[in-house]
């Protein structure tokens, strides 16, 4: 758990944090945000001692922060930057190992540690382990980023606009495998940006700063339905209830979705039995319900062959993955004109399905 | 093996060089033209001591005070050191053996200590100019990891800034291997002696004695020092 309490940063004449209370909770994720020059960085490296308060106490479970060398205190911090804040001299395998070489763990201990985390990355350690950081992606050098944060097993990590180098595509990659760490890891996190669709999929707790203060501190869906002041609604904007749909997964979202395996002699029977209970739609897939197409029950030659309404999709145009957020699956139904989409894994088998409505009764609760 | 490539040719010419040095004297005919005095193995030998002896001086002096001048402390003095370092190159070599052979007398200590003055200045700029260049980020990075000072300086702005710091190593020996020559005038020896001696005689087998064998030697030196480099430097060598 981390509390600042009145916590006030001068430099030179200009007050950069201005008397700030902030307590996130153990395992939370709060994200700082607010226009640039609101003070969330400035805050952000007082956690760990980059910058000292002019005035206040920040404590770290309990513990003051100012208390003991300010490297141990780091070493037990994670930090993530933006991805040129790798080592060039080093190689991924090394940048990972540093903190656990600091803190003089034996060799077998990281050779495994740097392997574990680069298998919690997605990155094969065989693949990447020995490239030098310019010879990776953006958005791989910033999973690098995370993972070197991560080494140590710190329980609290700072990320200061960790992916905000990365396009936009690759940084909502980066977000969406950001999360699923989280859930699995459970740190306290502290984590600066300046995009509110990153800070609204990510966050528990949204704190909300100006001229630094911290102007409204909750939820995500409070900020966005309650906004505290007309700072707030200006800053989230008018599309509030847009951006809420990126909160919700698909996964979270998706219904039972019918299928017929078209590769069985039986297909036919299967259909006209649908067919009877009123459907007028079903995905096909193959014995391993591996998503192939879909077929239209309502289709004028139905009667003389059940199948003639089949038709094959191009499954990862079409579909969406489970940790796609609602939003994306919201811009695929338009973008390709359907009602209805089905929700796959990462292999292509069919998970469920989202409907129009059932985005309509997300947005609406 | 890569290495193992890189370094064959380098190997081979050094032996060629130094079996010509030693034998060059058993050549018939030869002899008789050949600087008489002092034979061409011991000359190549003084040499290489005045080389070695100055420029890891310079090294020693100059890198230790390029790390100071860019730490927080020490960054009052970075004006001063880099204006004694142009000051001290300004001043020709034969200006300071002149000055400084009635403190130190005759011989190899002017010399070195000439050679010293003349090559601190392109260690010391360019220490401060790898330290420099190191990105801010990279050095924020160290510092919220948890590095302390002399780590942040060992593990990351030190090795960063090697290629740039090597280059100023290697310039200063090549230019040291050259200006070394000058230390015949007050007896130190080295490959200078014939060279002034011919001029003296006017004797241009004596020159050219002496004057190949410097140049090859300069050459030979500029060689092995960036062949080190790149083998220290195994990522180094493709940053941008």
């Amino acid at each position: 758990m981390i509390q600042l309490k009145k916590v006030t940063m001068v430099f030179g004449g200009t007050t950069a944090v201005n008397a700030l209370d902030l307590s996130v909770e153990k395992g939370e994720l709060c994200v700082l945000i607010g226009p640039s020059g609101c003070g969330k960085s400035t805050t952000l490296k007082m956690i760990n001692r980059m910058i000292i308060p002019t005035e206040g106490k920040i404590f770290i479970d309990g513990h003051d922060n100012m208390a003991g060398k300010p490297e141990l205190l780091r070493r037990s911090i994670g930090y993530v930057i933006q991805s040129i804040g790798l080592f060039p001299h080093m190689t991924v395998r090394d940048n990972i190992a540093v903190v656990p070489r600091l803190m003089k763990w034996d060799r077998d201990r990281v050779k495994k540690r740097v392997t574990e985390l680069m298998e919690l990355i997605d990155l094969d350690p065989v693949v990447y382990g020995e490239k030098y950081p310019h010879e990776l992606s953006g958005g791989e050098a910033q999973r690098i980023g995370v993972a070197r944060a991560l080494a140590a097993d710190p329980p609290i990590l700072l990320m200061d606009e960790p992916f905000g180098a990365v396009d936009p595509l690759g940084r909502l990659l980066l977000q969406d495998e950001f999360l699923s760490i989280q859930r699995k890891l459970k740190k306290t996190v502290v984590f600066v940006t300046h995009d509110l669709d990153e800070a609204i999929r990510l966050a528990d707790r949204i704190a909300i700063m100006k001229d630094g203060r911290i102007v409204q501190y909750d939820i995500p869906e409070t900020i966005l339905t309650s906004p505290a002041n007309s700072f707030v609604r200006d800053f989230v904007g008018v599309d509030r209830s847009l951006k809420k749909l990126s909160r919700y997964d698909a996964a979270q979202v998706m219904r039972e979705a019918r299928s017929v395996d078209i590769e069985t002699d039986k297909v036919s029977e299967h259909l006209i039995k649908l067919s009877e209970q009123g459907a007028a739609f079903v995905w096909a897939t193959d014995a391993r319900l591996q998503l192939k197409g879909w077929i239209d029950i309502k289709h004028p030659l139905f009667a003389a062959d059940p199948l003639s309404g089949y038709s094959k999709i191009e499954v990862f145009n079409i579909a969406v993955q489970r940790e796609d957020s609602l939003k994306l699956v919201l811009s695929k139904m338009l973008g390709q004109g359907i009602k209805n989409v089905p929700v796959v894994d990462k292999k292509g088998i069919l998970q469920g399905e989202i409907s129009l409505r059932d985005i309509e009764q997300v947005s609406e609760s | 093996m890569k290495y193992f490539k890189a370094w064959l040719g380098i190997v081979l010419f050094t032996f060629l060089f130094l079996y010509t040095v030693f034998n060059i004297s058993l050549w018939p005919g030869l002899k008789a033209v050949l600087y008489p005095r002092v034979s061409l193995p011991q000359m190549l030998g003084q040499h290489l001591i005045l080389v070695a002896i100055s420029s890891f001086a310079a090294v020693l002096a100059g890198v230790p005070l390029g790390i100071f001048v860019t730490r927080k402390s020490g960054s009052g003095f970075k004006g001063i050191a880099g204006d004694l370092g142009a000051l001290s190159q300004t001043i020709p070599p034969v200006a300071v053996l002149a000055l400084a052979v009635p403190l130190v007398g005759f011989g190899f200590k002017p010399t070195v200590l000439a050679l010293f003055l003349y090559s601190i200045l392109p260690i010391l700029r360019n220490t401060i100019a790898g330290l420099e260049e190191v990105s801010p980020t990279v050095k924020e990075a160290a510092r919220g990891m948890g590095m302390t000072q002399s780590e942040i300086l060992l593990k990351v702005e030190l090795p960063l800034a090697l290629p740039v710091l090597f280059a100023g190593i290697r310039m200063s020996v090549v230019v040291n291997v050259g200006t070394a020559t000058i230390g015949a005038v007050v007896g130190a020896g080295g490959l200078g002696n014939p060279i002034i001696s011919g001029i003296v005689w006017n004797n241009q087998a004596f020159i050219l004695e002496g004057a190949v064998t410097t140049a090859v030697l300069a050459v030979l030196l500029d060689q092995i020092i960036g062949r080190i480099e790149q083998s220290v430097l195994p990522g180094n060598r493709l940053l941008s």
